[in-house]
């Protein structure tokens, strides 16, 4: 079995078979990561360049991780966009990835269609690591395996995903994601960070977090990105009023009488999105995400090297 | 040396001989006779069968980049574009450096002008397009400025008040592009499911409509005289219906390339389609046109917007708006809308409807007139090539592709 895409750009053109796959190889991987060896020596004829042109802690960790237990070589790059030029960055990095003979470029980027633009300007194949406010691919695969492996399946679940939906990458990805494994989506937020044409992918959307945690299985809680916004009017008033409305507290869970399963991407601003008493709660699937991501981009770069010829 | 061009249908859309079959021959650059079966004598022949000969084009809206910005176009290779599209007289931006706000940056702009081809400076409205201080418009206009524009800055409600009441003495046009980029900051495309799906910010039609609204507004309290630059909302389009029924003094084009594509043709991140305004939905270009249509467009203009590759080539929100394409911008509409509207209302707003915007005398196709004339194709086909191109800017989606029509200047 083979992925129909020879890169990994963003979930929206993914079909369904290439979830499954990813998934049922990460359940493989899944295991392997809990043998005391963990490693796989399937790559080991494979460099792969991790790019981060943007500050991140655990995804650049979690990929480093998943490629070094499938056995490929690994360098690592980062740099902020503001320190060097917009753009020209970019091009030279391409330039530079060809003359090295990396095989394969995992990329954060802040610009939306980053990777794509990287995509066709280089013959590795690319990884999207986040770029910008587009998609977050790999983080959509792992929330989605994550309910798959608490709830036992996807499909009719109802997720709702809360917080700043304008300024993140998790909720297209997610959105895409969930919705071709047969689940319901909901966003909730303030007005000002919900998109507005974001029904016609066909979510609901709710501006009151009680409404819409009494209408899901799953809450998904996005982290408020108040550097991810732009300069000029800020969108919501005070991180205070934020979490007095959209803050998930231990309270308002009691308040529900139901059972729902609690996500976060990370990193946690605790006692902004979400308490800490929530997030270390026993409905916390949290940490599981974190274990999840090594397994999802273990299996998502280990199907795509097969699209890479190689010598056998 | 004579030339003869035989049997061509004729665009003028002021002359007599106005969509006749007919022969023209020009003799050294002017017009020497109209009629049919002229003697072919010694005369360079060219075949008119199945072609238009039209009166040359006017753009109401181009930026060449001299003096300030000649890596991304000189005056020359700005004018050699301009021909190769069919253009005689090009309507230059004043946004160089230094800005075109006074008369020796005028006259350097005309300094080259001929009979045959003329660039039209629009002054700024404002010193060095700062927005505090109204330009000298009676010194500029006596230069040889057309008219005042702050091209795609904002103007604020008192500078665009204050030119319109001064406009009003020295019998000048506004020129303005409506644009309002507060209102959705960091806008990269129309906002729509397409900016949702890319993760980019978009722009809803209001960025364009609040400065229609406002500006008509301002406009019926002073009685002075505006043109809109490239409209792309059916709303905005509706706006300026009702106002031209209430008979103000308004005019407007859209860009040569709006019809081309509609946002949902962004989604491959290709920044060579990064235009403002940006592109619209199926609804507005409908609209646009049906204003093409009824009269309600004026003109189309190029937008010419040259730039060096590096400002392009980026990733999308990084690379500049705006596309080189004034060689071509007959065979952009044509190929987009040709099947949609007769060729003659195509034509007039290229010509006749583009100088009414511009307020200057029309183009003749006259005996004794100099020859400022186009042979066109609408069944030839146009190959955009880099190749052949003559712009500095080879900031273009086109390349590669095949346009309907030909154009082919018959002018120096």
């Amino acid at each position: 079995m083979k992925l129909s895409t020879k890169h990994l750009i963003a979930i929206e053109p993914l079909k369904k078979a290439d979830i499954d796959l990813i998934f049922s190889q990460a359940d493989e991987f899944k295991e392997v990561l809990n043998r005391p060896i963990k490693k796989v020596p399937s790559l080991r004829d494979i460099t792969v360049a991790n790019l981060f042109f943007e500050n991140s802690t655990r995804t650049r960790l979690s990929f480093e991780l998943a490629e070094k237990r499938l056995g490929a070589d690994v360098v690592n790059f980062s740099a902020s966009t503001s320190s060097v030029k917009k753009g020209e960055t970019l091009i030279d990095t391409v330039n530079n990835i060809l003359a090295m003979k990396v095989d394969m470029v995992v990329m954060r980027h802040a610009s939306p269609g980053a990777c794509q633009f990287l995509s066709e300007r280089t013959n590795a194949v690319v990884v999207n690591a986040g770029d910008g406010t587009h998609e977050h691919p790999t983080q959509g695969l792992l929330d989605a395996f994550s309910i798959r492996e608490k709830l036992g399946k996807v499909e009719g679940k109802k997720v709702v995903i809360v917080g700043d939906i304008t300024h993140s990458r998790v909720a297209l990805s997610n959105i895409y994601c969930l919705q071709k494994l047969g689940a319901e989506v909901m966003v909730c937020g303030p007005t000002t960070l919900i998109p507005k044409h974001i029904e016609s992918l066909g979510v609901k959307v709710e501006h009151n977090l009680q409404r819409a945690l009494e209408w899901c299985d799953v809450a998904n809680m996005l982290r408020i990105q108040l550097e991810r916004q732009d300069a000029g009017i800020p969108y919501f008033p005070s991180l205070r009023e934020y979490t007095d409305l959209f803050g998930l507290t231990q309270d308002r869970l009691n308040s529900l009488g139901k059972e729902i399963v609690i996500m976060h991407p990370g990193p946690i601003n605790r006692g902004v999105e979400i308490s800490s008493e929530v997030a270390d709660g026993r409905n916390s699937i949290i940490l599981n995400q974190v274990e999840n991501g090594v397994a999802i981009r273990m299996a998502t770069i280990f199907l795509l090297a097969q699209g890479i010829k190689r010598v056998s | 040396m004579k030339t003869l061009i035989q049997n061509a249908k004729l665009f003028s859309p002021l002359s007599k001989h106005h969509l006749k079959i007919m022969d023209v021959e020009l003799t050294n650059g002017v017009i020497t006779s109209i009629g049919k079966n002229l003697p072919a004598g010694k005369s360079k022949i060219i075949a008119g069968k199945d072609h238009i000969l039209s009166v040359a084009f006017t753009d109401l809206r181009a930026n060449f980049g001299e003096p300030g910005f000649e890596q991304n176009e000189t005056l020359r290779s700005g004018i050699a574009a301009a021909k190769k599209g069919g253009f005689t007289r090009v309507c230059l931006m004043p946004s160089l450096m230094p800005v075109t706000d006074n008369q020796g940056a005028v006259k350097f702009l005309t300094k080259n002008n001929t009979t045959s081809f003329q660039i039209l400076p629009l002054g700024s409205i404002s010193k060095e397009m700062q927005g505090t201080q109204l330009t000298e418009f009676a010194e500029l206009q006596n230069a040889g400025a057309v008219g005042f524009t702050e091209d795609s800055h904002t103007v604020s409600t008192e500078l665009m008040m204050r030119a319109l009441e001064y406009s009003k003495q020295t019998n000048t046009r506004i020129f303005v592009a409506p644009n309002d980029y507060s209102v959705h900051p960091k806008a990269q495309i129309h906002e729509g499911k397409t900016s949702v799906k890319m993760g980019l910010k978009g722009a809803s039609e209001l960025s364009e409509t609040l400065r229609i609204q406002r500006d008509l507004a301002l406009l019926k309290y002073t009685g002075g005289s505006l043109h809109y630059y490239s409209i792309s909302t059916a709303k905005g389009l509706d706006m300026i219906r009702k106002a031209k029924k209430e008979e103000l003094q308004v005019t407007c084009s859209i860009a040569a390339h709006q019809l081309s594509f509609t946002h949902e043709d962004m989604i491959d991140y290709n920044s060579h389609k990064k235009v403002w305004p940006p592109f619209r939905g199926g609804t507005d270009r409908k609209a646009l046109i049906n204003g093409l249509v009824d009269g309600t467009i004026d003109a189309i203009e190029s937008q010419h917007t040259p730039m060096t590759i590096e400002n392009k080539e980026l990733e999308f929100e990084y690379a500049e708006f705006g596309i080189s394409g004034i060689e071509i911008a007959f065979q952009t509409i044509f190929s987009a809308i040709g099947k949609d509207l007769p060729i003659e209302t195509l034509l007039e707003k290229f010509t006749i409807g583009a100088e009414f915007s511009a307020n200057i005398p029309p183009i003749q196709m006259e005996v004794g007139e100099p020859a400022r004339l186009v042979l066109l194709s609408t069944k030839g086909k146009t190959l955009v090539e880099q190749s052949s191109w003559l712009s500095r800017g080879k900031n273009t989606p086109f390349f590669n592709t095949e346009l309907n029509g030909t154009v082919t200047p018959l002018f120096d």
